[in-house]
């Protein structure tokens, strides 16, 4: 019956998505999107990465077309050294989310770091234009230019700051937002005069940049207050912490807060308008679904999922989540063009993903709360470098959630194992080629937006690799190191080596040969086994190519179908172990958990099920799947879940089960145990 | 010339038949030797039954593989375990259920321990609800012993097209002087 109920419980998630990758292109044909999505296979969530790392390439773009004459882009070498830090910000805003008339005000304090800071950058909307610009002890020279739908802005310090100096800047802008879109698809800047006004970071809250590294992959954290004044009866929500609201006259002022350090390159929303506004229930922090109105059916699903997802996220993290004040959550509209992020107490998704079914969209909907830890709470050094800690977090966070919550019927190992056996076939099929997760000094990650290498890299192979880890020191020491690593990086910038240190303190145990081998490096040894059962266990012989070591669970299945579960370390090339087991052996493997970062395989050709021998029972596990083929979608692996295709038939590893494989398995049949 | 080859066959087959002797056993004087099934138990599963007696191979013996219970059989694989001091495996073969491309393999792994697979290829499979033979093996006998040929249960396996196994019970025998 297991078999039975786990196809069942893979079919019914496979269901809604045997159309995976209808639903990705639907996705992206969805209208007012991405149109260059449109006749591509772009992964779900390659659209959240889109917008993500959206300010910043755009930037990027814009320098590079030379948009600031004063701001030569690319620098010279030498000349590229970030050295913008930015403490806080204080906003006020006057807004008319109906006309998009604005009135507002920036004071930035900021510091300069590692190096003088010459200039910092601003972008917003273009309508919008820039007044009086102050900057204390300094001169300011303003440099402004229209890259549409925004405008950039480049402020000159004379004298530079140098290296520990601080300053605050002042900057006063106004006008009428032009809310224009982006090119390639990006998305709108916000629209205005609607019942749910949407105002992405670059429309009336600048986009703060560091001219010399535009992209901000470096973290730069800091506060936030903003004022927001808006016609009385206007409802409003903000990115941050609401600390009040009062009405005076004809304008409602709110105020928020983002009191503990944010990546200035995240996004920071406000919504404003007749919006949608629901109560999660069970949380004690108030926690406000906005939504923009009529309700659909989707809101009454999100809002009551919203309870069990953020239980869940702090579950993982070990706590509650910092915001004491207020959450929100938001569904986005489709026709705004973004895809959604989490930024501080604050997580958004576009309704677009209704169409990958209720339960992905549940999935995907715990993928970006995860995100209030991973990557908001706890933010990573430099998003350049690694995504392990933020985006492989989340995916790994995701598949945990759905096992919890849909699958806790099915036995966690197998129904791990088969969620990361498609990302198993991408990587290996597409990502032959793709760098470590931690990239070394001078290498650059897969590029381009949309590019599914990018997503096999940032999402894919680092939480397979986190699966592997876990599986490696255990789940309850992965799980104590989480949480231990939220105390240590909360609010500060944390790379994947860091959260080596955590774990090696929680479990005493050195990772570095594992860090090594799968984080600084790409790697998947293969791994022989061998065993003879003795009187009440097994002696077992774990082969490998290479002297560093590295720890495997094995997987003792015993005469009267108990299964035992030892976790072996390998030291050199050949370790050589006794298990006792008190019963019979009858098979040994690896943890199938290992199966995307170890080639585990029995000594014994063609004995797929690790009894140490070749028989028919191995040739009748691959002989339903003839004809079976592996077809990827474009790295949708999370998505496109084909449950029945064994890479252990697939002898050649070309993708497709068939005769060669079988005749491949077919030659050692008949191998027993003894067999001369 | 191959008439006369063929004519000469028809007339020792007949002239066998003649004296009415099935096995050299009985122009010895002896019982010929028989598989005696153990009676399987009811519902699904997997049993040997004896085929008649070769008039040509008198020394061996052949049995019959057998399934019933099995709606949407894919494939069988098992193991057969028997003395090989008083039987010697010579060939399997798959019965007529089976596809043209089925794979159909044996081998004797080890002394006295046989390795069967009969196996459809990709979703296929057909109906074994009632009695069906899915095919047969002949082994050569060394004496005339009794010897029991047995199933090794935890290596024999029904499965449907789906790969999922059908559960069933795998009754041997033995081959004894009849």
């Amino acid at each position: 019956m297991r078999p039975f109920s786990l196809l069942l419980g893979l079919g019914v998630l496979a269901a809604p998505l045997s159309t995976v990758g209808m639903a990705a292109a639907q996705l992206a044909a969805a209208p007012g999107q991405l149109t260059e999505l449109s006749g591509s296979k772009a992964h779900p969530l390659a659209r959240l990465v889109d917008r993500e790392r959206g300010p910043g390439r755009f930037l990027q773009k814009a320098l590079q077309a030379g948009v600031l004459r004063d701001v030569p882009y690319p620098r010279a070498l030498g000349e590229a050294r970030p050295a913008l830090d930015c403490v806080h910000a204080q906003h006020d805003i006057k807004l008319d989310p109906r006309t998009g008339e604005t009135v507002a005000h920036l004071d930035l304090e900021i510091r300069a770091v590692g190096h003088p800071l010459a200039s910092i950058g601003l972008s917003l909307d273009e309508g919008l234009h820039v007044g009086n610009v102050t900057v204390d002890g300094r001169v300011a020279r303003v440099t402004d230019s229209i890259y549409s739908p925004t405008r950039i802005i480049d402020i000159a310090l004379s004298p530079a700051l140098k290296p520990g100096e601080s300053t605050v800047v002042h900057v006063a802008y106004d006008g009428t937002l032009a809310c224009g879109t982006y090119p390639e698809g990006g998305g709108i800047v916000c629209s205005k005069g609607d019942d749910f006004s949407y105002f992405a970071h670059q429309s009336i809250i600048p986009y703060i940049f560091d001219p010399a590294d535009p992209e901000g992959t470096q973290l730069d954290a800091m506060t936030r207050d903003i004022v927001l004044r808006v016609p009385a009866g206007v409802d409003v929500v903000a990115t941050g912490e609401k600390v009040g609201e009062q009405t005076s006259g004809d304008t409602t002022v709110s105020t928020w807060t983002i009191d503990h350090p944010l990546s200035r390159a995240l996004g920071i929303y406000v919504f404003a308008g007749k919006l949608g506004l629901k109560t999660v229930p069970g949380r004690s922090v108030p926690t406000t679904y906005v939504f923009p109105n009529p309700e659909m059916p989707v809101d009454g699903r999100l809002v009551s999922w919203s309870g069990g997802v953020l239980d869940f996220v702090e579950k993982l993290g070990g706590g509650p989540l910092p915001f004491q004040r207020s959450m929100t959550l938001v569904r986005l509209p489709a026709n705004v063009g973004d895809p959604g992020t989490a930024t501080f107490g604050m997580t958004l998704l576009s309704d677009s993903y209704t169409r990958a079914g209720d339960l992905m969209h549940e999935e995907t909907w715990a993928h970006e709360n995860s995100h209030l830890f991973w990557g908001i709470v706890v933010p990573e050094t430099s998003s350049a470098e690694s995504r392990m800690m933020s985006e492989g977090l989340a995916t790994l966070s995701q598949i945990d959630y759905s096992w919890s919550h849909h699958f806790s019927d099915v036995d966690r190992d197998t129904y791990l194992a088969r969620r990361f056996l498609p990302i198993g076939l991408d990587l290996r099929e597409q990502g032959k080629g793709l760098p470590a997760i931690q990239l070394g000094i001078g290498e650059q990650h897969p590029d381009g937006l949309r590019t599914s290498l990018y997503t096999l890299w940032a999402y894919y192979k680092t939480s397979a690799t986190l699966d592997h880890l876990r599986v490696t020191i255990g789940d309850d020491a992965f799980a104590r190191g989480l949480t231990a690593y939220v105390k240590q990086c909360s609010y500060v910038g944390c790379t994947p080596d860091d959260f080596r240190s955590v774990l090696e303190a929680t479990t005493g145990t050195n990772l570095l040969p594992f860090f090594d081998r799968w984080v600084h490096a790409s790697s998947r040894p293969e791994v022989s086994i061998a065993f003879e059962p003795v009187s009440g266990g097994a002696d077992v012989e774990l082969s490998k190519r290479d002297e560093v070591p590295m720890t495997l669970e094995l997987w003792l299945r015993l005469d009267d179908g108990q299964l035992v579960k030892r976790r072996v370390e390998l030291a050199g090339r050949t370790t050589r172990v006794h298990i006792d087991t008190g019963a019979w052996v009858r098979t040994v493997a690896a943890s199938p958990r290992h199966d995307v970062m170890v080639d585990a395989r029995s000594q014994v050709a063609g004995d797929v099920d690790f009894d140490g021998e070749s028989d028919g029972i191995d040739l009748l596990r691959c002989t339903p799947l003839v004809g079976r083929k592996y077809k990827s979608q474009t790295a949708v692996g999370l998505w496109n879940i084909d449950e029945r295709f064994d890479p252990r038939c697939d002898v050649n590893g070309d993708l497709t089960i068939d005769d060669d494989d079988l005749t491949s398995l077919a030659e050692s049949f008949g191998t027993f145990r003894g067999t001369p | 010339m191959k008439v006369g080859v063929f004519a000469a066959s028809l007339l020792a087959l007949v002239l066998l038949g003649a004296v009415g002797c099935s096995t050299s056993d009985t122009r010895r004087g002896q019982d010929p030797m028989t598989f005696v099934a153990t009676a399987p138990p009811d519902g699904p599963g997997v049993f040997l039954r004896s085929q008649p007696p070769s008039v040509l191979w008198p020394d061996r013996i052949t049995v019959d593989v057998v399934a019933r219970g099995a709606a949407d059989l894919h494939g069988a694989a098992f193991r057969l375990t028997y003395d090989p001091g008083a039987l010697g495996f010579i060939e399997a073969t798959s019965g007529s259920r089976w596809s043209k491309q089925a794979l159909a393999m044996a081998r004797e792994g080890a002394p006295g321990e046989l390795a069967v697979v009969w196996a459809e290829k990709g979703e296929l499979g057909f109906d074994a609800s009632g009695e069906t033979v899915l095919g047969s093996i002949v082994f050569e006998m060394h004496g005339r012993a009794t010897t029991a040929v047995r199933f090794k249960n935890e290596r024999s396996q029904l499965v449907d097209k789906k790969g999922v196994r059908v559960e069933a019970t795998w009754t041997g025998g033995q081959i004894a002087p009849r």
